[in-house]
């Protein structure tokens, strides 16, 4: 009895945590008549919403322009990243407490310090509207950083040593040896930073204005905000075209989405 | 610190290079004619007359000698056209002196009637006038025909009440003469001129007997034509040569494109012969009669072809006017210039290439100076009259606003201007629709990737592009000079001057709100806040009976963004304070009662739940009858247009004015969007003509007919060239009647947050009342104290 | 040895290059911003410390502090709540655990522009579904995010909501440290589930509780796009958070120096939150 309380309870908070999602898609079938109503399904369905939501956003546009991002972004921060994490594990070289130093302090430092000034630095770079602006300042992250390095350091030298004999570079070194040992980390950093930057919204809409460079949630921001959108229906539209295919990607790798986006905090 | 602030600042900014020089502007000066102004006293009145000749050296006041018969002092004749050279300086400038020069010559002209719509034309030093002479006897002669002219251009212009009975029975005494077949006077260019006095009249009292007696005058001259000439009974002489401006200007106001035709045959026949000035006449075997060319007639043939480029649309009439004009600064045959640039004094005329006549009288100072301002007022005139070099190809880009209208109009426009000056290629490029225009241009100067032009510059953006440095400056730059002298009043010009008395943007378009109201709901608009009140309380219906309002008068926004103030608190605001804004010379200006009233207004509604508290998001509540009213500009009769609700029928009226408040006092928001050259530009004066094209009348008139704006432009409801067009969309002619009283939002570089201060003080008095009106205000004018003071 | 220092410089520069553009001269820019009176366009002019005494002075400013003060002092209880109501449910030995964390877990993949234009709609007085679920149960509408007293609550409620995922996941994880043991001793000396919990459970999780404050702080002082999408900063001012207002100085009225002053002084004001709040919960640990 008591069970069937405790899961009738927690039933109820999935659900809290559920139907919006589906009211909200639901919404998005409905014709305006309807917009609004609590039933899940509609009267008279239709796609109209959809088709004056294409028509009047580049929502494919915007979703490439995520899509480019996220992973150019993504893989720098991983393959890019990959390099100094490594020469703080593993090599001696003037600067690295430094180096080391500046990449934990940026953690301390809060995002809204160096909007303003970072702002700037695009605009005089002359980079705004521009895919530059929204992946260059994001080219390396500390956490990412940090988080390899440390787990780098777990990897024995004798593996490191081996390698030198063998008479690889250290470069090779990093993806030939490191890398396969390290997918744990990299699928930690890589699923977190995809999702940070997928789903980055004020930093777009500070450098980027023209609607055929914004990304998918700015878009939708604007497409909100400006009354383009018209009708609920419509806004919702654009919302769910941006969420469904990380709810379809969550659904399927969610153990190692949150492993590692909340993981990623303890360590 | 400060050398850190240095490094950072030498590092970080770039000075743009200064603007370059295009040519200069060009005004005629009035001096010399008012040094030939006289007073007299006529029947007790105290008018104003002019010498009818003033002699070199001393130029003293000169009557009429007795070899001419003694006719008199001062004449009707000379006045009147004197009147006219007043009343066009009113125009532009507003200028008092002017005024009551004009006013005070019209009081001379009117005197000298005879009550039956005849007129005297000399006078006597001592006010008695010359009955006898036959240049001065009582009758409808070339003296009329010219004092109708004044008449009528004065009743426009000064709109004198007092002077209509003598207008209307001047021209019903050139009706009369019509229809005995004659000419005024024997004499077409007397005929001409009372034909252009009808025309100015038909612009504020359209009457069908008015129009009629214009078209059979424009008819009759039509009827002169004899081998591409327009003379009767006599030799063609320069200064008798009135009937192709007449024509033309008929062809505009009466829509009808003979008179036009007919005109061109003589100005592309004759005229065309011309070369270094205007000869005095025409030999009977046809060949030219050179000498003496006198100012005089330079004068109808300049204004002929500026009437025909009008009336055509052809710039190469246009061009012509300015040629011919430099007979006054030296491009004659003698080589001399004729016309004074510091007093405006013009002399009588070359007697052959080597002699000049000194003297300047009254005559060829009036026509001189009559050209001269038509000149003046022509962009592409005034580039002829200046000889300005031609630069080569210029390659120019130009910036429209993003909607998709405005860039059809703009690629028109350029396609056209490019067909007319095959030296420049025009690039059409919309500004990307992105957040907002500001910032698009702002990184376009940061970025160095300016255009020449943009015509999507408000005044927010304005007051910061002249900070910059980054626009040129266009009251002192010839074409746009021109089209600012042609197109707005000084007073209209006020509000875009910044404090250095430039104007640096030329104010395009203005969409003055008015009230829109639903016709079915509301039978009479509402004039004042009380009457405005009183719809509030009516129209607040609950009309599915579920208990709660559905149906409202006004449909105000509750929200506290500053743009939507525009729509609500604004024109409210402005209807009642009397030409002031939110700010004034970097203070605030609306710590007053017009901004309490409005706020009480708008509070007094919300409170009795008379005004929706809802955003009625993604739909238009005007639209399906849920509210009766709404305070809108003019593009959105095109949308009404465009979604054709049936059943909605909808008129427009002027925003209500507070209690105890005059209309006449009101001015209405209209928020100005201006066309700027950017400093960075490399052919000043191919972008300067090109923005002149495109504030030209036809221009305008196509911005009206096409994406139903206003060009904010004087006399937009009668100017026969473009007064039609307003037709096109019902409700417009209201809305444009309001154009020259407009307010736009100020050239303050914090006016947007001062907006937002007074945007919250709307919110907490008026939509949550948590504050009084009063106290609001005077909080946001604190706050926006302390923004200003910075 | 000097190859590997080499080659350790060589591999480390490219990163050096890009923090010193992008972390470390931003971070000076800033602080050398503070005392410029700056559009972007036209050449910046020195202002002393105009900037930081306006600040001080500034009414919207302290409103918007105030506001953060009210979005947490409604965040985190709940989400505190919540997230450990929550954790401490799925801790127990239930069926499909991963689905109910993974339906918990859920909004916080989720994009915060979709999120918040998800419930602008839920909260809208017309037509959103909370005013309807409402209406249906025979209770008038409520105006969320219009009336000014409930407008932060109802973001800090959406915030929370978006969040609590992340915070149950913590906190189950920080439970696994809790040893199955002491429990049954308690049981075993009679003590009551709510007894087990304020001695032990609550105690044990400190540092959880301490990291789920923090990092709701830090989020609740970055909050943006809530506020941006749903209210535009009003009723009265009353969402407008001090990372909007930034960015109105900065975009809405192109004061550069003015919004860098306010990213520096918010940047202080939560690193005093943090250090003070460190503090009290050391002092607490320490009693």
């Amino acid at each position: 009895m008591k069970r069937a309380l405790f899961y009738l309870v927690l039933g109820l908070a999935a659900i809290t945590f559920l139907y919006p999602f589906l009211w909200m898609i639901a919404t998005t079938f409905k014709p305006p008549s309807e917009a609004g109503t609590l039933s899940l399904l509609p009267d008279a369905p239709t796609l109209d919403n959809y088709r004056a939501m294409f028509a009047r956003a580049p929502v494919g546009r915007a979703m490439i322009n995520s899509l480019l991002v996220a992973t150019t972004v993504t893989a720098s921060v991983l393959v890019l990243g990959s390099l100094p994490a490594y020469a703080l594990a593993r090599l001696d070289f003037p600067g690295r407490r430094f180096v080391h130093g500046v990449t934990l302090a940026y953690l301390l430092v809060p995002s809204q310090l160096t909007l303003i000034p970072l702002y700037s630095l695009i605009v005089r770079l002359g980079w705004v509207d521009s895919y530059r602006a929204l992946i260059v300042p994001f080219l390396f992250n500390a956490p990412g950083v940090l988080m390899l390095h440390k787990f780098f350091l777990q990897i024995p030298r004798s593996l490191v040593d081996a390698a030198r004999l063998d008479g690889m570079s250290e470069v090779r070194i990093v993806f030939g040896v490191f890398w396969p040992l390290a997918r744990p980390a990299l699928a930690t950093v890589g699923i977190v930073t995809f999702m940070g930057t997928w789903n980055e919204v004020l930093w777009p809409l500070l450098v980027v204005r023209d609607q055929s460079t914004m990304t998918m949630p700015q878009l939708l921001t604007v497409f909100t905000l400006g009354g383009g959108a018209g009708t609920l229906g419509i806004q919702l539209a654009a919302a769910t075209v941006l969420i469904v295919p990380v709810i379809v990607a969550y659904a399927f790798l969610q153990r190692h989405f949150i492993e590692s986006m909340a993981g990623g905090v303890k360590g | 610190m400060r050398a850190l602030t240095a490094l950072v600042l030498a590092l970080a900014c770039s000075q743009p290079p200064p603007p370059p020089c295009g040519s200069p502007a060009f005004a005629p000066k009035l001096d010399y004619l008012r040094h030939l102004g006289m007073d007299l006293t006529i029947g007790g009145k105290r008018v104003r007359a002019v010498a009818l000749y003033a002699n070199a050296p001393d130029y003293r006041h000169t009557a009429s000698p007795a070899r001419d018969g003694s006719e008199g002092v001062a004449c009707v004749d000379d006045a009147a056209r004197a009147a006219l050279v007043y009343l066009r300086d009113v125009e532009v400038t507003g200028n008092p002196a002017s005024r009551e020069e004009a006013s005070r010559l019209i009081d001379f002209v009117v005197a000298m009637e005879q009550g039956n719509g005849e007129w005297i034309n000399f006078v006597n030093a001592d006010g008695t006038p010359n009955r006898t002479s036959p240049t001065s006897v009582a009758s409808f002669s070339y003296w009329a025909a010219r004092a109708l002219w004044a008449l009528a251009e004065g009743y426009r212009v000064l709109h004198r009440e007092d002077l209509r009975p003598v207008l209307d029975r001047a021209v019903a005494r050139f009706a009369r003469e019509l229809d005995s077949g004659r000419l005024v006077g024997g004499s077409v260019t007397a005929t001409s001129e009372a034909l252009l006095g009808v025309l100015a009249y038909l612009r504020v009292a359209p009457t069908p007997s008015n129009t009629s007696t214009a078209l059979r005058a424009a008819q009759r001259l039509v009827k002169t034509e004899q081998r591409g000439i327009h003379i009767e009974g006599e030799a063609w002489h320069a200064w008798g040569a009135r009937a192709v401006q007449a024509l033309a200007a008929a062809a505009i106001t009466l829509r009808r494109p003979e008179f036009a035709e007919s005109a061109r045959r003589e100005a592309d026949g004759l005229w065309a012969r011309f070369d270094r000035g205007v000869p005095a006449g025409l030999e009977p075997d046809g060949s030219l009669k050179q000498f003496p060319q006198i100012a005089y007639g330079q004068s109808p043939i300049i204004e002929g072809y500026l009437a025909l480029a009008d009336a055509t649309g052809d710039r190469r009439y246009a061009v012509r006017a300015g040629k011919l004009a430099r007979w006054f600064t030296g491009g004659n045959s003698a080589g001399a210039r004729m016309y004074d640039a510091a007093t405006g004094r013009t002399f009588d005329g070359i007697q052959s290439a080597t002699a000049i006549n000194r003297n300047a009288g009254a005559e060829s100072n009036v026509e001189a100076l009559l050209a001269l301002e038509a000149i003046a007022q022509n962009p592409v005139a005034v580039g002829a009259f200046q000889d300005v070099e031609p630069t080569g190809r210029a390659e120019i880009t130009y910036w429209p606003a993003a909607n998709p209208i405005e860039v059809d109009l703009a690629r028109g426009l350029a396609a056209e201007f490019m067909a007319q000056n095959p030296d420049v290629i025009i690039h059409v490029q919309p500004i990307p629709a992105g957040r907002s225009s500001e910032e698009v241009l702002l990184a376009a100067i940061v970025g160095h990737a300016t255009p020449d032009v943009c015509s999507n510059i408000n005044s927010a953006l304005l007051s910061r592009l002249v900070r910059a440095q980054s626009v040129v400056r266009l009251d002192t730059l010839g074409p746009t000079a021109a089209r600012l002298r042609e197109r707005a009043s000084d007073a209209m010009l006020a509000p875009v001057r910044l404090p250095d008395g430039g104007i640096y943007a030329l104010p395009w378009k203005t969409n003055p709100m008015v009230l829109l109201y639903n016709s079915d709901l509301v039978a009479k608009p509402p004039r004042t806040y009380s009457e405005l009140r009183t719809l509030f309380h009516r129209l607040a219906k609950d009309a599915d009976g579920d208990g709660r309002l559905d149906h409202w008068a006004l449909f105000v926004k509750p929200s506290p963004t500053w743009f939507e103030r525009f729509y609500d608190f604004y024109p409210l605001y402005l209807a009642g304070s009397r030409g002031k804004t939110l700010v004034e010379h970097g203070k605030v200006a609306f710590d007053n009662e017009a901004a309490v009233a409005a706020l009480e207004l708008l509070h007094d509604g919300f409170a009795a739940h008379e005004l929706p508290l809802a955003m009625f998001e993604g739909r238009d509540p005007f639209l399906d009858g849920t509210v009766a009213m709404k305070i809108v500009g003019p593009w959105f009769l095109q949308q009404l247009e465009e979604l054709k609700m049936p059943g909605l029928h909808y008129e427009v009226a002027p925003v209500p004015v507070p209690d105890g408040e005059s209309p006449e006092h009101a001015y209405a928001f209209g928020d100005l969007k201006s066309i700027a050259i950017f400093a960075t530009t490399r052919h000043p004066d191919a972008a300067g003509r090109f923005v002149a094209f495109l504030t030209s009348p036809a221009a305008d008139r196509k911005l009206v007919e096409l994406a139903a704006q206003l060009p904010y432009r004087r006399s937009l409801t009668d100017d026969p060239r473009i007064a039609s067009a307003l037709d096109r969309w019902h409700g417009m002619r209201t809305i444009a009647a309001q154009v020259e009283r407009v307010r736009d939002i100020d050239i303050d570089r914090d006016i947007v947050e001062v907006l937002d201060i007074v945007s919250e003080a709307y919110e907490a008095a008026s939509v949550y009342g948590t504050v009084s009106p009063a106290r609001a205000v005077h909080d946001a004018a604190r706050e926006a104290r302390e923004v200003l003071e910075r | 040895m000097r190859h590997e220092r080499s080659t350790g410089l060589f591999l480390a520069s490219p990163y050096i290059v890009f923090f010193t553009i992008f972390w470390l001269i931003p971070i000076a820019a800033a602080l050398v911003m503070v005392f410029l009176d700056w559009d972007l366009v036209t050449p910046p002019r020195y202002a002393g410390t105009e900037n930081i005494e306006l600040l001080l002075q500034d009414v919207r400013f302290g409103r918007a502090l105030l506001n953060t003060l009210v979005f947490l002092a409604v965040n985190i209880p709940l989400q505190v709540a919540l997230a450990l109501a929550l954790a401490l449910a799925l801790n127990r030995n239930i069926i499909m655990r991963s689905f109910w964390r993974g339906t918990f877990f859920l909004p916080v993949v989720i994009s915060g522009a979709a999120v918040t234009v998800l419930w602008k709609a839920l909260y809208s007085t017309d037509v959103g579904l909370l005013n309807q679920m409402l209406n249906a149960a025979g209770v008038r509408s409520v105006p969320w995010l219009t009336d000014p007293t409930l407008a932060m609550p109802a973001i800090a409620v959406m915030v929370t909501w978006k969040n609590v995922g992340f915070y149950i996941v913590l906190y189950l994880a920080g439970l696994q440290y809790v040893p199955r043991t002491c429990y049954e001793a308690m049981a075993i000396e009679g003590a009551t589930p709510w007894q087990q919990f304020r001695n032990v459970t609550w105690p044990l999780l400190r540092p959880v509780t301490g990291l789920v404050t923090t990092l709701s702080v830090i989020n609740g002082f970055q909050v943006f796009i809530e506020p941006y999408v749903m209210t535009g900063g009003g009723p009265l001012r009353r969402t407008l958070s001090p990372v909007l207002y930034m960015y109105k100085q900065a975009f809405g009225y192109q004061k550069m120096g003015y919004a860098a002053t306010i990213g520096v002084a918010l940047a202080l004001i939560m690193a005093a939150c943090l250090f003070v709040g460190r503090k009290l919960a050391a002092g607490k640990e320490a009693a």
